[in-house]
């Protein structure tokens, strides 16, 4: 059964990541995208990664996703827009690039892995909301503390770039 | 679990000391001023963010200056080993400082020139130190990366802060594109570091005893290469930094030329000597070879072209690939001659672009090399100082880069390993045909006469401030390098 | 059949491969940061998987992802910001048709 639900789920969600770099239609981009991160929500809740499975969701899936729908939107982009490069040339040397990195990383990690481990050392509350938050508001504070001024950062980085303001649109 | 939770709660201290974290306090609490401020601000007023700003920098300069003084040997980890201050990440920190210091210098009259809005640049200017400074004394692999994403995000939203011009906006597409790109990477192989290990604290990863595997370790130090290999702009990752730097507005140019370069290389420092000690002999060999190539193409490349801005650019590459040589040579000396370089280089390096903003601040002008055609029969001293930086830059007495360069190819060569000094030749060599075009700007500047009248140049008080922080610095550092003994007994582990 | 951390961390791979080729080849801005998400997500499997097999006491590697998750979410809203921007002055959203001066 574990099996088949990880196969099952890093099918789709390798299918939908595929679609996503070949779509020629954004919106349809997102929509597979979207799907790709519910896949590895399924992967996440099967290694006992509740929290994360649920912001992958809630805060990927929903939040980050809607901002570039609603940007696509607002830019309207059309169908044709969004296909990937055509130069063959370019396109086969990346092709080879990706596949033989891909090769290279599955050859390497394949040889890493000494013992095989199993997934039954973890302790049945590993993962829950309360664990994170004890390890995220102890060990990892500092750290925590800090990605709120990244967010300020975004933010203010987001409104200085998109603003308008009159006495420049003239210059 | 309850239970638990409490007691894990009661038995676990940050161990935090304020006054050793005063100079992070003062800086991000100034960023988060100037945004609160800005918006109540009208008109002339509104000076007083840069005023704020410039004095905040130097106070948290001062107060490293007295952390340093009153706790020579200090290492101390806090917030539960998350956050390291030690000498050597107090030195880098004051690098960066140094750097924004003459950033906001130089700063008020050309974004009044350039039509910008002023309140936004000097608090992300602020953010952006705040996450160098987090870098450079960061304890665990987290901190790192988070203070690395602060300081880029600053920078892409600085590189395309001037909206109107398609360059920039050019600029910071391609800066955010590439950067986004290495994050993904450096990301990646921190996942692969934390599997090799099973911890993300930078002092834990070597003496973790349970190496898991010695292939997923290699994995992570290939994959964290390629990301920091990007922010530094070592070579085959350095395609963006010629667009970047030539589409940015030319102070931003200057910022992230130097204290950005240096925390990336803070980075580059605390990942692969303190944490990935074990892996030497197989990281050298791959350095030695970003190494050779960065100085190499960069020096090549700068001397085809005819942009001084963009000549900077390639030979800001060739530069990462001198500093590169500190990291092959592994040493604690040569720890400390890197960061020596660093500091040196921020300083000539601003200094140069100090003058460059000043001629391209006049009516009609470009950075291009007939742009100083005459600068040096019409403003002899100022053709002085920039012949001085350029020497500087190219690496010869009695100025900061020659005693710079002479350290870390002097570390270097104490190791005495045969390919070190195959790469100290290389690297003079190269400086050799650095001169070529660092000295070309001089020739044009007092040699050519201007194919128009010469437009006069502006001296505002911000710029001759930094002008003459850079050409102090420039010159002590070359030729008073007893301060290098200031620096001795803080190499990095 | 188990599952084992190998069948993770190969899975990851192949997303973070999928990611890097659309990186390369996706001509235009918005499809170059779903990729560069696909790149940060691959990275969130390799985190969590490793935490779950490698750490089965502690759990960093969760955190990890969650941090991974803000910083993927800040990086988004300036890309898109940037976008915006650039789709103001150019009328356009190709990276290559954005090639002033030369690469």
């Amino acid at each position: 059964m574990e099996y088949v639900i990880f196969f099952a789920s890093a099918f789709v969600a390798i299918i939908c990541a595929l679609l996503v770099i070949s779509q020629k239609n954004p919106v349809a981009s997102v929509i597979y995208l979207i799907m790709a991160f519910v896949a590895q929500a399924i992967l996440y809740i099967q290694l006992s990664a509740l929290f994360v499975a649920i912001l992958q969701i809630v805060v990927y899936a929903g939040a980050i996703m809607v901002l570039f729908l609603f940007v696509i939107m607002l830019l309207n982009l059309r169908r044709d827009d969004f296909g990937p490069e055509k130069h063959p040339l370019q396109s086969w040397l990346t092709r080879i690039f990706g596949i033989v990195l891909v090769a290279e990383l599955m050859i390497m990690i394949s040889r890493g892995v000494g013992q095989s481990e199993s997934m039954d050392r973890a302790g049945a509350e590993f993962g829950n909301v309360e664990q994170v938050a004890t390890t995220l508001f102890t060990k990892y504070v500092f750290p925590f503390e800090l990605t709120s001024i990244l967010l300020i950062v975004a933010i203010i980085g987001a409104v200085v770039l998109g603003k308008r303001r009159a006495e420049e649109e003239e210059g | 679990m309850q239970e638990s939770v409490k007691t894990i709660l009661e038995n676990f201290s940050l161990n935090i000391d304020l006054v050793t974290l005063m100079p992070e306090i003062i800086i991000c609490g100034m960023a988060l001023l100037t945004m609160i401020l800005e918006p109540f601000l009208k008109g002339d007023s509104r000076k007083v963010v840069m005023h704020l700003t410039w004095l905040s920098i130097v106070a948290a300069l001062i107060s490293i200056y007295s952390i340093w003084t009153s706790q020579p040997n200090l290492q101390s980890l806090q917030f539960a080993d998350a956050y390291r201050i030690d000498s050597y990440s107090l030195l880098f920190k004051a690098v960066f400082l140094i750097g924004s210091l003459l950033t906001v210098f130089i700063s008020s009259n050309f974004l009044k020139f350039k039509n910008v809005p002023d309140g936004e640049f000097y608090s992300l200017i602020l953010f952006a130190t705040f996450g160098m400074m987090n870098m450079a004394s960061a304890g665990d692999l987290i901190v790192l990366f988070i203070g690395l994403e602060i300081m880029s995000l600053c920078l892409y939203v600085l590189a395309g802060i001037l909206r109107r011009s398609v360059y920039a906006n050019e600029a910071s597409l391609k800066y955010f594109l590439m950067g986004a790109f290495a994050s993904g990477f450096l990301m990646f192989g921190i996942a692969f570091i934390y599997g090799a290990t099973g911890t993300t604290s930078i002092v834990d990863v070597i003496q973790s005893s349970e190496i898991l595997s010695n292939t997923y370790l290699i994995i992570g130090a290939a994959m964290v290469m390629i990301g920091l290999g990007f922010k530094v702009g070592a070579v085959p990752f350095h395609m963006w930094i010629p667009d970047v730097y030539t589409g940015s507005i030319t102070n931003v140019t200057a910022f992230m030329s130097a204290g950005p370069k240096a925390a990336a290389f803070a980075a580059f420092f605390q990942v692969f000597i303190v944490a990935l000690r074990p892996l030497q002999s197989e990281i050298e060999v791959v350095l030695w070879i970003l190494s050779a190539l960065t100085m190499t193409l960069g020096n090549i490349l700068a001397i085809t072209q005819n942009d001084v801005k963009r000549m900077l650019a390639y030979s800001s590459i060739s530069h990462a690939g001198y500093v590169l040589i500190a990291l092959v040579a592994f040493t604690p000396a040569a720890t400390t001659a890197g960061l020596y370089y660093l500091l040196c280089y921020t300083v000539m390096n601003i200094g140069a672009f100090t003058v460059l903003i000043m001629v391209e601040a006049r009516e009609n002008s470009d950075t291009n090399f007939s742009s100083f055609a005459g600068m040096g029969r019409r403003y002899p001293f100022l053709g002085i100082l920039l012949t001085i930086f350029m020497i500087s830059l190219a690496g010869f007495p009695p100025t900061a880069g020659f005693m710079g360069k002479f350290l870390v190819f002097k570390s270097a060569i104490d190791t005495g390993s045969t390919s070190l000094i195959v790469l100290v030749v290389l690297a003079v060599v190269n400086s050799l045909v650095s001169v070529y075009y660092y000295l070309r700007v001089v020739v044009v500047m007092f040699m050519v006469e201007p194919e128009l009248e010469y437009r006069p140049i502006n001296f505002a008080t911000g710029i001759i401030a930094a002008l003459v922080i850079s050409m102090g610095g420039t010159l002590l550092l070359g030729i008073y390098p007893q301060i290098f003994a200031f620096f001795l007994n803080t190499a990095l582990i | 059949m188990q599952v084992e951390l190998i069948h993770f961390l190969c899975l990851a791979a192949i997303l973070f491969g999928i990611g890097l080729y659309g990186v390369l080849t996706r001509r235009n801005a918005i499809g170059i940061l779903m990729c560069v998400e696909l790149m940060f997500n691959a990275v969130n499997i390799n985190f969590i998987s490793f935490a779950k097999f490698i750490t089965p006491d502690k759990i960093i590697g969760q955190v990890f992802a969650v941090f991974v998750i803000v910083i993927a979410a800040a990086e988004a809203t300036v890309g898109l910001a940037i976008v915006i921007l650039i789709y103001r002055n150019f009328k356009d959203v190709f990276i290559d048709k954005m090639n002033i001066m030369k690469w």
